[in-house]
């Protein structure tokens, strides 16, 4: 009998987090507790590859932890909860926030932008080191796998869409950005994740120059289209946005391929987001599956490079079995998948 | 006019305290209330011994077929104008009675700022038309509404109401429990259940950075989860653990705040602090987190800020009080913005005003 495998993703545990990608400790603590009371049992991502691709597929009930970005929270609050609970897990980090060995960590730990924000300026306390994922690596419970090298977001085109600081100040603009904002205002344009979008890549000190009240104009632009001139972004080509995914793959894979056992390399798509595009210059770089944050069943015969995934946000253990129960179901996962595909149109 | 204030929850809460002011004070003014709340919750007690009319449900879970069959009866008998519910189930259970009853008086009060998840109860019920209108209870709330897609036109900031009797610093305040500050000593007070988005943890390193520099300071820690060992552990690690006063859950908060010399609110994030207010109302000064939401209440309250999630800056914030020296006018004055911003007579007329613009004209 084949079954559907939820496979659960975190980002933070025990952390402080405005924006709710963060799960209380006592909580990841009783889900995991739940999960073995019901007998499921975890697994890694080279069995839950395998069980995908149909070469060994799983017959018991079964789930996957997953950690996306690797913070540093993920060694001090999880990895405990995890050991109590002889419970498998695997990292994906970002191949460029790797804390450097000789870095000291972020004590007490910043929020979920804050953290990002210090780590586009240098300081990447709130994230692991490699040492650190040494240490829970040597446990022979968590494993560590790409999450892409940059994590970026670009821009992809030149229409006004609000301004920074006013949105949400939210580290994707400025990754879109690649280099911190200084004091003031700054537009802020459609974006997209940068693996599957060709970068619009702003023109900083013409922007600077121009010397606007972006905050003013965003508020101030009602229905009408504000856009500023092309030729403020360098946008690339297709033969130079193919070779800064290529880069992007490689390198993350290269970081990362010491750190999980001899076998598969697995990528989790930054901001959960791939095209077919994406999908092939993965294999070519040497991938052999990836992990998505749609929704829908994990069953043998599925897609390999799109994993589906259950977001564990807050919510209480009556939630959270909801949620394991409606992705355990090959059908019931199918149609949840779809509504939330439509929830998200 | 004919309304129905509910929403679910067993234990005392802002919501809950909003709910039974609305109740009360519409009551009072002559409008027909009754009030839908869970059976055997504060709220049931209180509102039955201020002779409110009253009619519980289960509210077991989010949906829960037992809650829909006392809430469409509640529905069919008192055929009310206004449903004005506070909390995610009953937003829930009471968009299942107005899709069935075809009522297009459902407003729905929020109180948080979190994004509600993408699972399919929230995908229907922040999309229903069965919903007329929102009230948010802050300006950063409205605009994490606007962000779902609700337009300006469903949409009504009002601010929550202060218990400014209870938070009274003219009135006596028994102490419920021990709070073992010497006489005179100079003490910060933080209301909060311990969770990470409260900053409990910022706070204990600003304390241990403040801690050599005023050796008289004590700190104590008040709410839900503040008694824990893990708290404990870190308390200890300010090294002035002695100092560091670890309450848990108590009830006699006015009391604690008389004790105080200032407050504290390190939140990352709130809908609009209630613990604030409080001290505002009691007339003690407030060292907050300058978040979203404390920054709208900085327009109504004089407020100490802070950087959120900066120890070191809270640290130079907990400092700051050790020169300043509070007079009584200046305590005055804090009540008194309080009682003028946040008084329950103006939540409620703002409320009234709210269901008039959102929902059905009264017949």
């Amino acid at each position: 009998m084949s079954v559907s495998i939820p496979v659960l993703y975190f980002h933070r545990i025990g952390a402080p987090d405005p924006i709710h990608l963060s799960t209380p400790t006592d909580l990841f603590d009783r889900q995991l507790a739940f999960l073995h009371r019901r007998g499921l049992r975890s697994i890694t991502m080279t069995q839950l590859l395998r069980h995908v691709t149909s070469d060994d597929p799983i017959s018991f009930p079964a789930f996957a932890v997953t950690f996306d970005d690797g913070f540093r929270d993920n060694l001090t609050e999880a990895f405990p909860v995890l050991r109590k609970h002889g419970c498998r897990a695997a990292v994906f980090p970002v191949g460029s926030l790797v804390r450097p060995d000789d870095a000291p960590p972020q004590v007490p730990p910043r929020d979920f932008n804050a953290a990002h924000q210090a780590a586009r300026q240098g300081d990447r306390g709130d994230f692991l080191s490699r040492a650190e994922m040494r240490e829970m690596q040597n446990s022979g419970l968590v494993e560590f796998h790409s999450h892409g090298f940059s994590h970026r977001q670009v821009f992809t085109g030149n229409r006004l869409e609000g301004a920074y600081p006013d949105t949400d100040a939210h580290w994707g603009i400025l990754s879109a950005y690649g280099q911190p904002l200084p004091t003031g205002s700054w537009p802020v344009f459609p974006r997209g994740p940068g693996l599957v979008n060709p970068a619009w890549e702003p023109d900083f000190a013409r922007i600077a120059a121009a010397g606007r009240d972006w905050v003013a104009e965003a508020r101030g632009r009602g229905r009408a289209a504000v856009t500023v001139p092309r030729d403020w972004f360098r946008i690339e080509s297709p033969p130079q946005f193919e070779r800064r995914v290529r880069d992007d793959l490689r390198a993350s894979r290269e970081v990362f391929a010491d750190l999980h056992p001899p076998g598969p390399h697995l990528v989790c798509w930054p901001w959960g987001a791939s095209s077919d595009d994406l999908r092939r210059l993965a294999r070519e770089e040497g991938y052999q599956g990836a992990l998505s944050t749609a929704a829908g069943p994990t069953l043998p015969g599925g897609d390999p490079f799109r994993i589906c995934r259950y977001p564990v946000k807050k919510g209480d253990l009556a939630r959270f079995a909801l949620g394991i129960w409606l992705r355990s179901s090959p059908t019931l996962a199918r149609a949840y998948g779809l509504v939330r595909s439509w929830g998200r149109r | 006019m004919r309304i129905i204030q509910s929403l679910e929850g067993g234990s005392w809460s802002g919501g809950q305290q909003q709910a039974f002011f609305l109740a009360r004070e519409m009551a009072r003014a002559g409008h027909e209330v009754l009030l839908v709340c869970q059976a055997g919750s504060v709220l049931a007690h209180r509102a039955a011994e201020a002779g409110l009319a009253l009619r519980t449900a289960p509210f077991r879970r989010e949906l829960d077929p037992a809650t829909l069959r006392v809430l469409l009866g509640a529905f069919r008998d008192f055929r009310p104008e206004v449903v004005n519910v506070h909390r995610a189930w009953a937003h829930t259970m009471w968009g299942l009675v107005a899709l069935l009853q075809r009522f297009r008086g459902l407003i729905v009060t929020r109180r948080v700022l979190f994004r509600p998840d993408f699972n399919p109860i929230s995908l229907v019920k922040y999309r229903t038309r069965a919903v007329r209108g929102y009230i948010a209870v802050s300006g950063a709330v409205a605009g994490r509404l606007r962000s779902l897609g609700i337009p300006d036109r469903r949409l009504c900031v009002v601010h929550p109401a202060t218990d400014t009797d209870r938070f009274d610093p003219a009135a006596a305040h028994p102490r419920h429990g021990p709070l073992p500050v010497p006489p005179g000593a100079p003490l910060a007070l933080m209301v909060a259940n311990f969770h990470p988005n409260k900053g409990h943890l910022v706070l204990l390193e600003a304390f241990r950075q403040a801690a050599t520099q005023w050796p008289d300071l004590h700190l104590a820690l008040a709410g839900t989860g503040t008694d824990s060992p893990r708290l404990r552990g870190l308390a200890a690690a300010t090294g002035a653990a002695d100092r560091v006063h670890l309450l848990g859950f108590r009830e006699d908060v006015p009391a604690l705040l008389a004790a105080s010399t200032f407050s504290l609110n390190a939140s990352y994030e709130e809908g609009l602090p209630g613990t604030v207010r409080e001290s505002a109302a009691m007339g003690v000064p407030v060292l907050a987190a300058d978040n979203d939401s404390n920054r709208e209440l900085g327009r109504f309250l004089p407020l100490a800020f802070f950087r959120t999630g900066s120890a070191d800056d809270l640290a130079r914030g907990l400092l700051s009080f050790r020169t300043r020296s509070i007079t009584p006018t200046e305590r005055a004055a804090l009540r008194e913005a309080a009682v003028r911003s946040f008084s329950v007579p103006a939540m409620v007329a703002a409320t009234l005003e709210a269901y008039r613009t959102l929902g059905p004209q009264p017949a």
